[in-house]
């Protein structure tokens, strides 16, 4: 099937089997390896990209429904070779050991301060509250993001 | 790892996804959001030939007030929902509701048809329709017809696995309650979730 959507601020025009996935098409499709894939059930989160600038499970949503929309992925943080805010305050905060989830936990962050630009620790929680990390135990991950809103 | 091979249908009006339901009897299922049912494909629970995607039926998405009753079109996400200010204002209990679904990126694609069709035991959405008296509309290739919410975990645990069937519902009309006893709802709703 064609599918035409925005991604990651440039327009794309591409093919994919009906069957595919969203984290199918960016991979596979079109080689974009930072968006990872984790459990495939939409648990784990770490294939979380932003649709519209709502965050989705790259696993689970079909390729056919990211036809017309804006998608964002990690690789899309960076804008004229300066990283995103999020990414700098990860970076300075030691908020990412083996970095696995890093690209999932990034792009949900993301989505919460386009909505919410001043969260609370409860609300940055709540954001990430799909997203797991087996490293880090979340502090300096709620941290950084609190970094980044200026709330902390 | 890939999902097991199907073909998509991608009707653009709920008469052409009828009609395709009606063609494809028993060998397609319904797609809305997919949280459910491509999780499902994934671990080999189901293994669909043909996919109908509701996602470009755009009369389906609506959230709106007639007649002073909510009415949710089946691929109304979650995420929607519970930033909907009409919703918020007049029907508190399902704002709150829908909020506790899963988490937020399952909330942008879930929609509250395919919450109901999946008839997952632990619904959040669910009992707070049943609390609003929510109606529910069913569509089909044999016509449309609607049933009132009643609760029946025996119901639910026999829907479960023939979304051919029950996934043809396409809108809800929670009556306006009271406001006191939404409310006086959404703080039992919140007692019983922090025990």
């Amino acid at each position: 099937m064609n599918l035409a959507f925005t991604l990651n601020g440039q327009p794309c025009a591409t093919e994919a089997p009906d069957h595919w996935t969203v984290l199918d098409l960016l991979r596979d499709g079109l080689g974009l390896m930072g968006t990872k894939y984790g459990c495939g059930e939409g648990v784990c989160g770490t294939c979380t990209v932003l649709a519209d600038g709502r965050p989705i499970r790259a696993c689970l949503v079909l390729a056919a429904h990211a036809r017309g929309r804006a998608l964002v992925t990690v690789e899309g943080l960076e804008r004229d070779g300066r990283l995103d805010p999020i990414q700098t305050a990860f970076a300075e905060r030691g908020a990412a050991q083996c970095g696995y989830c890093t690209p999932g936990i990034m792009l949900a962050a993301k989505a919460l301060l386009l909505e919410n630009p001043a969260p609370t620790e409860h609300e940055v929680r709540e954001a990430l509250s799909g997203n797991l990390c087996r490293c880090t135990g979340y502090t300096k991950i709620i941290e950084a993001v609190l970094a980044v809103a200026g709330t902390r | 790892m890939r999902l097991h091979p199907f073909r998509l249908v991608e009707p653009e009006s709920l008469l052409d996804a009828l009609e395709a339901l009606g063609r494809l009897d028993g060998e397609a299922r319904l797609v809305a959001g997919g949280t459910a049912l491509v999780a499902m494909i994934r671990l080999g629970l189901v293994k669909p030939d043909r996919l109908i995607s509701l996602h470009r039926v755009p009369a389906l998405t609506q959230i709106r007030v007639e007649s002073g009753s909510l009415e949710l079109g089946a691929m109304a996400t979650h995420a929607d929902i519970e930033r909907s200010r009409v919703v918020r204002d007049g029907w508190p209990l399902l704002a709150e509701a829908v909020r506790r679904v899963a988490t937020p990126a399952i909330r942008t694609s879930g929609t509250i048809g395919g919450n109901l069709a999946y008839a997952e035991a632990a619904s959040d959405p669910a009992p707070a329709l049943l609390c609003l008296h929510a109606e529910v509309r069913v569509d089909g290739p044999a016509g449309a017809e609607r049933c009132r919410s009643r609760g029946s975990s025996e119901a639910s645990t026999r829907r479960r696995w023939s979304p051919a069937r029950s996934s043809r519902r396409s809108a809800f009309r929670p009556r306006r309650p009271a406001r006191e006893a939404a409310t006086s709802s959404t703080r039992h709703a919140r007692r019983r979730t922090n025990r």
